[in-house]
């Protein structure tokens, strides 16, 4: 493996046409192959804009909007391309092409603008339909799917591109715990050749995923290091949902006076551990 | 009577097996109710039968005695407000003002009126009001929707999946608003995956396996069981952690009751919020 980064920003800064303030500015990180960055911060802070720039929408629709700084997908060799960038929206609903009539059309239509030949096209419908469970669904109509459910077919239109940078915004909303276990699996299989970036408030899921961390409030870079030490350093993290365990340990800890100290620690560590393998 | 019964509700969408099997609950127009799930078990369809959406192949529904349909829903929106799983479904007003007002107009109300004024401050909305809803960031869409929902001062809210897609500011603002619809007297039904806020929030768990009801039960006699984890786990659900550590911890002492705890936090809360 090359020792170069894959995708490297520096001091990246983009400021939408018209807006009184940029909605990020010195934004600096770099990524490997086979690397997982997480993004966090609260709503509005730049993170869902900062993927839009990753993957090269702002620069084509927003071409007005000002950008300073570099951002080098072309640091990766070979150059990644737009069409090897999945993106998994926030907004699940936004994801369907509406242009299909079925489950299984609509995750051939994502490959079939890209050029996928056909026999491909169907190994991979396979290969999603059983990685997201979607046998029940596969001839439904996108539009008659529950919220869950829509979900787990925008996550397998991108994963069927097999693309070498993911982007996902908020992937685990509206899923169940099958869900989020369906999709974490996904994740770590396509990990080892592609580059990931995951905007996330599960703490515990960037914990879980990610290599690297980078923290996002009004558009500023907080933090960028390894996620243990984020809420370990001094910034101020209170505008971040924190990890439950650390909520609960403070929420009970509180609460239950009567506990001897050491006896409590030592549950608290023990649901630490066990909370980080699940 | 009930505000919300469904007696013996069966439900199938065109060509499709059964979504809804003879479901039966009825809830009190105070009531607090989580609703939960895995994904597809039919939940949202339970929201768009109540308000009359679709009706049911079997059984039968009431709102506050009537019975909802398409005719009826004027009738029912007075009763019930709703925030559906994707605001995009809901939002179609060019502006924030006129998306919260929209219903309170066909109610014969305008823009100085209270619950308008006080919801835009609820929700700190003063600033948003001239936008256009889909200049909004997502989490404040959905956050539009529930305070859309609030402004109407209905008796009973149904918000389906509130915390969906919003960080720890907009929670915030949700939280402060279901607290205020409990000081108010006003009773909501939750539909979450986030158990964890629906465990804080309400007193009654609702749970649907499959489109059949596997679960309703107080939550805090739910959360007392021994086995609650088991049986939240066979409907391919998962007890939070801090309920979770908490019957841990209760083994060992008596104080460390989950339901008391949050009883506590909730009368810290409302008291910090009446304060100044
Ligand atoms: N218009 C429709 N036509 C056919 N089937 C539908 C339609 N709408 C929903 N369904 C199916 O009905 C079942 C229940 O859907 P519903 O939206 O009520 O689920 P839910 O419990 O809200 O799930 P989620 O948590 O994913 O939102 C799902 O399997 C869904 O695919
Ligand atoms: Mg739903």
């Amino acid at each position: 493996m090359t020792a170069h980064p894959n995708l490297l920003l520096e001091h990246f800064s983009y400021t939408y046409p018209f807006a009184d303030r940029p909605a990020f500015t010195d934004v600096s990180f770099e990524l490997l192959s086979g690397e997982t960055l997480g993004i966090v911060g609260p709503s509005t802070s730049g993170k869902t804009s900062l993927l839009y720039a990753i993957a090269g929408i702002l620069q084509k629709h927003f071409p007005a909007g000002i950008m300073s700084g570099n951002i080098l997908r072309e640091a990766a060799k070979p150059f990644i391309s737009p069409a090897e960038i999945g993106f998994v929206f926030q907004d699940q609903y936004m994801q369907l092409s509406g242009a299909t009539e079925t489950v299984e059309a609509e995750i051939a239509f994502s490959l079939e603008q890209l050029g996928t030949p056909p026999n491909i096209i169907r190994e991979r419908i396979v290969e999603q339909v059983s990685q997201f469970h979607l046998e029940h669904l596969a001839r439904r109509h996108p539009q008659t799917l529950s919220g869950g459910e829509t979900r787990m077919l925008a996550l397998a239109c991108e994963m069927a591109k097999h693309p070498r940078c993911l982007l996902l915004d908020q992937p685990t909303e509206s899923l169940h715990p099958e869900g989020i276990n369906l999709l974490i699996n996904a994740l770590n299989r396509i990990k080892q050749s592609a580059m990931l970036i995951v905007v996330e408030h599960r703490l515990e899921l960037i914990n879980a995923l990610c290599d690297k961390v980078l923290f996002l409030l009004n558009g500023n870079q907080q933090f960028y290091g390894h996620p243990s030490e984020l809420f370990s350093s001094d910034i101020d993290t209170h505008s971040l949902d924190i990890p439950s365990w650390i909520d609960a340990q403070r929420k009970l800890l509180g609460h239950v006076e009567t506990l001897s100290y050491r006896k409590s620690l030592r549950t608290l560590q023990q649901w630490h551990s066990s909370n980080l393998q699940t | 009577m009930a505000f919300v019964e469904f007696t013996n509700v069966g439900f199938s969408y065109s060509h499709n097996s059964p979504v809804l099997h003879s479901i039966s609950f009825s809830i009190e127009r105070t009531e607090h109710v989580m609703l939960a799930g895995t994904i597809g078990a039919g939940k949202s369809t339970a929201l768009k039968l109540a308000v009359g959406l679709f009706a049911p192949d079997k059984g039968s529904i009431r709102v506050d005695g009537i019975s909802p349909s398409i005719p009826s829903l004027y009738e029912i929106v007075k009763r019930i407000g709703v925030a559906l799983q994707n605001p995009s479904d809901q939002i179609f007003c060019s502006t924030v003002r006129e998306e919260m007002l929209y219903g309170l107009r066909n109610l014969g109300a305008n823009e100085t009126s209270d619950t308008f004024q006080r919801t835009v401050a609820l929700f700190g909305f003063s600033r948003l009001l001239d936008k256009h809803p889909y200049d909004l960031h997502p989490a404040q869409r959905r956050l539009l929707t529930i305070a859309s929902a609030i402004a109407m001062n209905t008796p009973f809210y149904i918000f389906d999946e509130p915390t969906s897609g919003i960080s720890k500011p907009e929670r915030e603002s949700i939280v402060g608003a279901l607290h205020q619809l409990r000081i108010a007297g006003k009773g909501y039904m939750l539909i979450t995956h986030d158990l964890a806020f629906g465990m804080e929030h309400c007193d009654r768990i609702l749970v649907f396996n499959k489109g059949i009801l596997a679960v309703d039960e107080s939550l805090p006699d739910f959360l007392q069981r021994e086995n609650a984890q088991g049986i939240l786990k066979k409907n391919g659900l998962q007890m939070p952690i801090v309920p979770r550590m908490s019957a841990q911890l209760a083994q060992n002492t008596i104080t460390a009751q989950y339901p008391d705890f949050i009883s506590q936090l909730r009368q810290q809360q409302t008291s910090s919020k009446q304060a100044p």
